[in-house]
């Protein structure tokens, strides 16, 4: 039944500078998280082997510079991407204000086929920082957002110890296959879960 | 696969063999009566040195452009700008370019007296026409026309610079007055006065007295440097190793336009146009040893006739003979086109010893362009770091003394305090009420806590040394508002503020660096995309396969190098190499732009992986992050010069003016606008 081939998943990940989006990403891939990241300059990825529904694939996430100033690169970086991960630290006000932007300045140089049915996944990341008493992002306020934009799945993550970002990325994945050609895919369970997957969006994502 | 050795054996000999009767062009000033000699040996005319001066009355203007430039140095201080001037004399076409007098605009003090030299050297009085052969254009996407003319007798002026155009308008007024065609095998050559076949032309050359000793000496040389040139299919061996006198009957007539008397000459003059040939003699590393298996075997002498350009400046190059481009396949052109150029072996960093001896009794730098290549060759001993940087960065002039610089500190100290209290001062209600503030601050408050915090000075809790870093990009960031604070900036000060230790000189070093690169930051990159695009012209000229490789996979944005042009390869060194390698690019000694060819240099060394592995462009990216901390930065240096020396004017040309780290062309409506700009 299920094909054994390989595939490539690629996401980007945007957010404001310092939200966390390179210890995300590395806390996923290779389960470890530093505080002596630099800030990236340009863009980098990672890749990784993920198995989903009986089959393989090659998810390659994309880390870009937070600044806004460098939005301009992501021409370059964003084009045939699967899914875009928006990030920002639910104890900033203003990282959270930014996704409209983020989100908008990612469809506009991505310019995917279908921007209304373009998979995005938002997590709010430092939940971890002083046991909470430091944020400003409400939870339900986040969810209203997602809400707002088409039901995106969200997630609250700590890079720092790891909460809950396994679970966002297997939403991530789960979002990316959502964006493929159906005709490149030929194995008829994985359309149908890609189906389900849209009914069931809503809340959260798995 | 002896194209290497024979060319380096030839290279010991070169201009060795002299006809006692040709003039020795060791001392420039002679150029001039020089190249009239050699005229009189191609018989081309007579007595011209003469007409020149005494009868104007006659002369009739047919043509003139002002601006017509040329680039005797790779600085651009060192350019020389005239009149260029086509008119006739008795019904023949002369061609003249005068320097205009005094100092070019462009110059600085210190190149002065090389220009002077040059503005000499390079001058025309009258040229017949009849004694071109050839007119090569060059018409670049960036950068100016210009032209290369070579004369009959192999002799090539540098290249002239068309900074007003003009160019069409010359060769319209060309084809007016004297027989010009295109050549066949290059579009962009013009053959003046050609007689069907351009060889023919050449070999009235050989008619000449004093030539078959002259002959006989080169074909020595011949058959060790000019193995592909010879027919040896045809010819069979008797030619190869004929330095006998029977020489000339041997061999078919076009072949004596290798014994060309003025091809001799030409090498000796050509090496006054070499800019570096003394690298080539130094040499001690062999980035293109590989590059050299194929040779030129399989081109006939005919295209490599007349391709003199000027890329062909040094006389290792001559030896190479470019051949004509459009005709070659890609790989093998590309092999004929390397340079037989080494970067010097790294130097010794600038001791004390040395630089004391640099110093007058007041403090000044007496030769600044000395200690320029002594620092782009070595560097600088650590503990004198904080004194060099700040003459490199332009902080201090080279001929400021001791007392002066004391006296700077003190008032740029008081100035720099100044700056800062501006927002030192504002309070915490002011700064509820001033967003772009306080967003600034939060963005360099983010940055310096993840700066080069491996490094011991910066390590740490509570370091005292982040804050400083964080109180000079809050400062700069008002200092110039305009531009703010951009990621990166923090990756320039740190090293900096390590090696000054002050936060008010570290702050004015890095202003004035920022004067320089700052346009990196600009919101429309567009410095980045201008070093981007120079980078890929370089390529293009410096390593047409993987060019090639580059356009059909979609690669030539060149995004893959953003990080190393962005922040000046810091992230791709360690700590101690970035201060090595920056101090040898603020030098400017071979190249404002020296990163750009150490980018060509490093994409050279891996060239072959990368198409090897036929890297798309996001593995290519990958490959290229994850090459930081892998280069070899000495050999990069070395390579990255050796480039830069090989390209000489046509890599000037494929780098627009004003790209970073040029100083910025000023335009009234401000350096670094940044609209709509949040931060």
């Amino acid at each position: 039944m299920a094909s054994r081939r390989r595939t490539l998943l690629k996401v980007i990940i945007l957010g404001d500078s310092g939200v966390g989006k390179t210890s995300l990403m590395n806390q996923y891939v290779n389960k470890k998280f530093s505080n002596q990241y630099k800030a990236t300059i340009g863009a980098d990825f990672l890749t990784k082997e993920v198995q989903f529904e009986d089959r393989l694939f090659t998810l390659q996430i994309w880390d870009t510079a937070g600044q806004e100033r460098f939005q301009s690169l992501g021409v370059a970086f964003y084009r045939g991407a699967d899914c875009c991960v928006l990030v920002y630290d639910v104890n900033s006000m203003k990282s959270f204000d930014n996704l409209n932007n983020w989100r908008e300045e990612f469809l506009i140089q991505a310019s995917p086929s279908d921007p209304d049915n373009f998979p995005f996944v938002l997590l709010g990341n430092k939940v971890d920082v002083d046991g909470g008493n430091s944020r400003v992002v409400s939870e339900k306020k986040a969810k209203a957002w997602c809400a707002s934009k088409g039901n995106i799945p969200y997630f609250e993550t700590s890079a720092k110890d790891g909460t809950n970002v396994e679970e966002a990325f297997q939403c991530i994945v789960k979002n990316a296959l959502k964006n493929e050609p159906e005709e490149e895919l030929y194995v008829p369970d994985t359309v149908d879960v890609v189906g389900g997957n849209r009914a069931q969006r809503s809340s959260g994502c798995c | 696969m002896r194209g290497e050795a024979a060319a380096a054996a030839a290279a010991a000999e070169a201009g060795a063999p002299r006809s006692p009767d040709l003039h020795d062009l060791s001392d420039d000033s002679d150029y001039a009566a020089a190249a009239a000699a050699s005229s009189n040996h191609t018989a081309m005319r007579s007595d011209l040195a003469d007409q020149g001066s005494g009868e104007t009355a006659k002369v009739d203007v047919v043509y003139e452009k002002e601006r017509v430039t040329i680039h005797p140095t790779q600085y651009g201080s060192g350019r020389i700008s005239g009149k260029l001037r086509l008119y006739l004399q008795h019904g023949s076409l002369f061609l003249s370019w005068e320097p205009n007098e005094g100092v070019d605009s462009f110059s600085s003090s210190s190149a002065t007296m090389e220009i002077e030299k040059y503005r000499n050297l390079y001058t025309i009085k009258s040229l017949p026409l009849s004694d071109v052969r050839f007119i090569r254009k060059h018409t670049p996407t960036f950068g100016f026309e210009y032209i290369i003319i070579v004369l009959s007798s192999g002799l090539a002026f540098p290249p002239f610079y068309f900074y007003n155009g003009g160019l069409r308008e010359l060769f319209a007024t060309l084809k007016k007055h004297v027989f010009i065609i295109r050549s066949d095998d290059d579009p962009n050559v013009f053959l003046v006065n050609d007689f069907q076949d351009p060889l023919q032309k050449s070999l009235s050359s050989l008619e000449l007295p004093g030539v078959a000793s002259v002959a006989n000496a080169m074909s020595r040389q011949n058959s060790l440097s000019f193995t592909s040139s010879v027919d040896e299919a045809r010819h069979g061996s008797d030619a190869k190793h004929g330095a006998s006198s029977s020489m000339t009957e041997y061999i078919p007539k076009q072949k004596h336009k290798l014994n060309d008397p003025g091809r001799d000459l030409s090498i000796q003059v050509l090496e006054k146009f070499s800019l570096v040939t003394k690298f080539a003699r130094d040499t001690t590393s062999s980035l293109f040893r590989e590059n050299h298996s194929s040779g030129g075997h399989t081109y006939g002498r005919h295209q490599q006739e007349y391709v003199l350009d000027n890329r062909a400046n040094d006389k290792h190059k001559d030896r190479q003979i470019t051949p004509d481009k459009g005709s070659l396949p890609p790989d093998s052109m590309e092999s004929d086109n390397l340079p037989l150029v080494w970067g010097k072996q790294r130097e010794r960093p600038l001791g004390i010893e040395e630089w004391r001896s640099f110093l007058d009794p007041e403090g000044r730098v007496m030769d600044s362009k000395a200690l320029r290549k002594k620092v782009f060759y070595g560097g600088v001993d650590h503990v004198l770091r904080k004194e060099v940087w700040k003459f490199l960065l332009g902080y201090h002039e080279y001929d400021s003394t001791y007392a002066e610089r004391e006296y700077l500190a003190v008032m740029k100290r008081a100035e720099y305090e100044a700056i800062k209290s501006q927002w030192k001062s504002i309070s915490t209600t002011q700064a509820k009420r001033f967003t772009k503030f306080r967003e600034r601050k939060g963005l360099i408050d983010k940055d310096v806590v993840r700066t080069d915090r491996s490094v011991p000075y910066y390590e740490g809790d509570d370091n005292q040394n982040v804050v400083v870093l964080r109180d000079i990009l809050l400062t700069y960031s008002f200092y110039n508002f305009d531009l703010g604070y951009c990621q990166g900036m923090s990756d320039f000060l740190a090293p900096i503020l390590y090696v000054m230790e002050d936060e008010s000189e570290s702050f004015w070093c890095f202003a004035i660096l920022m004067e320089r690169l700052g346009a990196n930051f600009n919101r429309d990159q567009n410095g980045m995309h201008a070093q981007l695009l120079a980078l890929s012209k370089l390529v293009e000229l410096l390593d047409p396969p993987l060019h090639n490789y580059f356009r059909k996979n979609d690669c030539l944005n060149y995004f893959f190098c953003f990080r190393w042009v962005l922040i000046q390869f810091k992230r791709e060194f360690s700590f101690d190499q970035i201060m090595l390698l920056w101090e040898v690019l603020w030098t400017h000694y071979l190249s404002e732009h020296f990163h750009l060819y150490l980018c060509v240099a490093i994409l050279k060394r891996y060239r072959s992986r990368i198409i090897g592995e036929q890297m798309d462009f996001d593995t290519l990216l990958k490959f290229i992050n994850e090459l930081s901390g892998e280069i070899n930065l000495d050999r990069a240096i070395q390579d990255a010069e050796a480039l830069c020396t090989h390209a000489g004017e046509n890599g000037v040309a494929c780098i627009p003016p004003g790209t970073p780290p040029s100083m910025p062309i000023e335009t009234d409506g401000g350096l670094y606008v940044q609209e709509d700009e949040v931060l």
